[in-house]
């Protein structure tokens, strides 16, 4: 690549003082992607490249614009920044904005990033997992797919101060899916493994699991509607913990009146048991970095504390607006968009019992691996709704059936605060979401 | 773009392709640019403006593989072709894939007023006054308005011969509230988007319809959940669409039907659906994305997928074409130049039936499960045959009468279980496409458009509290 994510921001910032704006902040991001997508035993297609982006907020007095793009020529630079400008100039001040951080700052956290990434043997991979992809013979089993996402990237900050951040990350992903045939009948269940490393995971270890709940999946049970108890695995929990926490513990849905946490503060708003961090510099996670978007030193804290609520997250907008610190959780939802206060690795800690343990506590209820929809749920009023695809009915710990279609359903901090019957030891992530398998009495269940 | 053409680097990264051993290259410029501006609660929050650029090159010597560059300097554009062949050659034996053919095809949206030059103020203006007329209500606890434009240009060339020109401008405005009472708080949205220019921005009356949305967020906060269970339903011609696109669209998605991941593989020329219903995939339909040619260089045009409740097609991009004895249908579309193009739907909806709206509602008793003011979207699996989606307010109705409202609606069911249930069909086709949002897919977000007219079904799952 011609241009390096370090210059491009600090010459964005340059440019942007020229033009007498008050306040810049620039982040640029290179990445080089690559993804194997294998699909039936033969290589559907393989994919890498380079690029470089540029986002840009200025603020003249209280008048605030953001802007940016890619970056594929000399002078690209220059002309996002004039028109960021451009635009803040004719824009309406916003009277809650209080500045971008004066100086920028990073914490001690080790980003996640793997350096056997910069060096890949394609060719090698692919044989690999063509391997793989080829391993389950018999039995009804085929691998439908198999696909690995690998990205390094280069992150550079730079403000109105001149100092310059940049941090190296990587992150993997895995993703396997199995198809088991009998008798007409057919069934398929996935696994993935989010990450940073390609070391962290076997795809041989994806797929057995994948293996054994489509050859399960294959005789499946019905279940009457009612309450029942039903036990989260530990990625489905992160799925709805992502879909309706991470919203409502954020200061700008707090402020605007779209938290029901608003005004809970100190109060017990989940089960005794639920401890959950925000924890950027935990080395090894999804999202440790050691600076957020703005430019703040990334630190731990914790958002509740044996169910009671300590903090909500802030950027510098919204924590300003309360007259205190920014927390460091700016995140860009993409580089040439505004930041926004957002968790960064939200882990719930896991409780004593191992997750086998807990099933073999379950009386007669669900065990729920795969759902869709759960990110459907809303996060404004605490209303959990997820269709399980795959899902195991238990009765006195043992495996009856699988349950497939029925949705589950409930308010999510009821659910959490008053119906917790335990949690794993093990935990698990999807995306930044790290948590155990919660297991829950009455939840709802909908069915034919 | 150091003095070179998008069109010239184009068929220079082909040309080159093909002297290092590609047996097929196509390669693809694509620009979008968009601005957003955000009111939250009375204040302008954001005022964002992106333009994303780049070249794609897909290149099939073995098999098939990828590559893209966002600088235009030919250095970078061959090294990209150079990446695209090395992975290729890695694959091992060779891929088949059908031929998109050779041609000229090009699509300009007409617009009067190009937004991107139209004054910031003029469109602050629009927003702020919706935006704050909401809070101005007693019970909206949030607000928040946005306004979008988006002109997405692509280059498509192939070393078929095949060059493809494209200009899509689409304008909009989406509008949401969260209104509390007694500890309860509900959300609702609605949007519109025009394909064109700002002329469109000034010819709607938002307060009017941002009136709309406020009055209905305040109605069913106070409104009650629906007893989880299962339903029968009549589906408006907005959540329709989504319905659709989830129970049937990603099936029909041939890469699912070559993994052999979709419930329907294998079904073409059996009944899938009731009698009544006919469902297309198409390019360019009123009110919809136009799609005239896809990111492989193939035309877009108008898939049958059911005829008549019978399955008679899949979606296809080259690869998945070629895999199932098919031509490509013009469905390889990618979200962005860095995003390997995937087989995704267009426009895909139920052709109109015969009945009116009201004949549907007669004698009818279960749910009016609507799309206005709906929040989210939906999802499938397509393997194992089951959907779930969010709908907006919704009603309870008895013997043909409307009898409360509910909120909190998440409706779930079997992709066939559905479709053979379906009873009737009315007339009412609307279509729409959205500048807010799409359809994801392997982590790319693809311009879609949904729609369809209403639908009576005898069963659906309906979750609940």
């Amino acid at each position: 690549m011609e241009f390096r994510a370090r210059d491009v921001a600090f010459e964005a910032v340059r440019e942007a003082l020229k033009l007498g704006v008050s306040e810049v902040e620039a982040i640029a991001v290179w990445r080089r992607p690559l993804t194997i997508d294998i699909v039936r035993g033969e290589v559907n297609v393989a994919r890498s490249g380079e690029g470089l982006a540029l986002g840009v907020r200025v603020a003249i007095g209280k008048r605030v614009a953001v802007g940016g793009g890619s970056v594929r020529a000399p002078g690209d630079v220059k002309h996002i920044v004039e028109a960021v400008v451009r635009i803040a100039r004719a824009s309406r001040e916003d009277p809650n904005w209080r500045g971008l951080p004066e100086r920028i700052s990073a914490s001690s956290a080790k980003s996640s990033y793997d350096a056997r990434l910069e060096k890949l043997d394609v060719g090698g991979l692919v044989k690999e997992m063509l391997e793989v992809s080829r391993g389950p013979s018999g039995g009804g089993l085929e691998v439908a797919g198999l696909q690995l996402y690998a990205v390094i990237s280069e992150r550079a900050l730079s403000n109105t101060s001149l100092d310059v951040l940049e941090e190296r990350s990587s992150r993997v992903s895995g993703y396997v899916e199995v198809k088991a045939v009998e008798s007409g009948v057919q069934s398929i269940c996935r696994e993935y493994h989010m990450g940073y490393s390609l070391g962290e995971f076997k795809f041989e270890d994806l797929l057995e699991n994948a293996s054994r709940r489509a050859l399960r999946g294959l005789r499946t049970v019905s279940v009457e509607p009612g309450r029942y108890t039903v036990v989260l695995s530990p990625k489905v929990t992160a799925g709805v913990v992502n879909a309706i926490l991470s919203p409502a513990v954020t200061a700008d849905n707090v402020q605007r009146g779209r938290s029901p946490l608003a005004g809970k503060l100190n109060n017990m708003v989940l089960g005794e048991d639920v401890t959950i961090t925000d924890d950027p510099t935990r080395e090894g996670l999804y999202s440790t970095t050691s600076f957020d978007d703005e430019g703040v030193a990334t630190r731990a804290k914790t958002i509740t504390r044996k169910g009671v609520l300590e903090t909500f997250l802030y950027d510098t907008y919204t924590a300003r607006i309360e007259g205190r610190e920014s927390t460091g959780n700016a995140a860009r939802p993409g580089v040439t968009v505004a930041p926004r206060p957002a968790p960064l690795n939200l882990i719930m800690e896991g409780g004593s019992e191992s997750f086998d343990s807990l099933l073999s506590s379950v009386r007669r209820g669900l065990v729920v691996y795969e759902t869709i929809g759960e990110w459907l749920s809303n996060p404004v009023s605490g209303h959990l709704n997820a269709t399980v695809t795959y899902g195991e009915l238990i009765e006195d710990g043992e495996f009856k059936g699988v349950v497939r279609g029925v949705v589950i359903s409930g308010n999510f901090y009821n659910l959490f605060k008053d119906n917790i019957e335990g949690l794993s030891r093990e935990l698990d992530n999807m995306y930044n979401v790290y948590t155990p398998a919660v297991m829950l009495r009455n939840v709802t269940v909908s069915s034919k | 773009m150091n003095g070179a053409l998008p069109e010239d680097v184009v068929l220079k990264a082909i040309d080159y392709a093909i002297s290092r051993g590609a047996r097929l290259a196509i390669a693809r410029f694509h620009e979008r640019r968009r601005e957003l501006i955000v009111f939250d609660g009375g204040a302008l929050r954001e005022y964002a403006f992106s333009v994303s650029s780049g070249v794609g090159v897909e290149v099939y010597s073995n098999g098939r593989g990828y590559s893209f560059t966002t600088s235009l300097s030919w250095d970078a554009v061959r090294r990209a072709v150079d990446t695209a062949l090395e992975l290729s050659k890695a694959q091992g034996r060779p891929v088949e894939f059908s031929s998109g053919g050779s041609g000229l095809l090009s699509y300009r949206s007409s617009y009067k007023v190009n937004p991107f030059t139209v004054a910031p103020e003029d469109k602050i203006r629009v927003v702020e006054e919706v935006n704050k007329e909401a809070l101005r209500l007693e019970g909206i606890a949030s607000s928040v308005t946005r306004m979008a434009f988006e002109s997405d240009y692509r280059l498509v060339a192939t070393s078929e011969g095949f060059r493809g020109e494209s200009e899509v401008m689409l304008s909009g405005l989406a509008h949401s509230v969260v209104a509390r009472q007694a500890g309860v708080m509900e959300r609702v949205g609605d949007m519109r988007t025009f394909e064109g220019g700002f002329e469109h921005i000034e010819s709607v009356d938002w307060l009017g319809f941002s009136d709309e949305v406020n009055k209905l967020a305040l109605k069913v906060v106070s409104s009650k959940t629906p007893t989880p269970g299962s339903y029968r339903a009549i589906v408006d011609n907005e959540l329709v669409g989504v319905v659709i696109h989830e129970a049937l669209g990603h099936a029909s998605e041939g890469d699912h039907v070559v993994s052999g991941t979709s419930v329907i593989a294998g079904m073409a020329g059996s009944r899938v659906a009731g009698e009544h219903v006919t469902i297309v995939d198409n390019g360019l339909v009123e009110g919809g994305y136009p799609v005239v040619f896809d990111d492989e260089g193939s035309a877009k045009v108008e898939t049958v997928v059911v005829d008549r409740g019978v399955l008679r097609g899949y979606l296809t991009s080259r690869v998945v074409a070629g895999k199932l004895g098919l031509k490509p249908s013009g469905n390889a579309r990618a979200e962005g130049y860095d995003n390997v193009p995937l087989v995704r739907q267009t426009n895909f909806y139920i052709k109109p039936g015969d009945w009116r709206v009201e004949e549907l509602f007669e004698g009818f008793t279960g749910l009016y499960i609507r799309g206005k003011g709906m929040v989210g979207g939906g999802q499938v699996d397509p393997g194992n045959g089951m959907f779930s989606f969010n709908a907006g307010p919704s009603y309870v109705v008895r013997n043909g009468e409307i009898v409360e409202m509910v909120r909190g609606v998440l409706m779930a069911g079997s992709i066939l279980e559905f479709l053979r249930g379906v009873e009737a069909v009315a007339r009412d086709l609307k279509v729409e496409t959205s500048v807010f949002g799409g359809c994801g897919k392997d982590g790319q977000l693809a311009r879609v458009g949904l729609g369809g007219p209403h639908v009576r079904v005898n069963r659906v799952i309906v979750g609940g509290v």
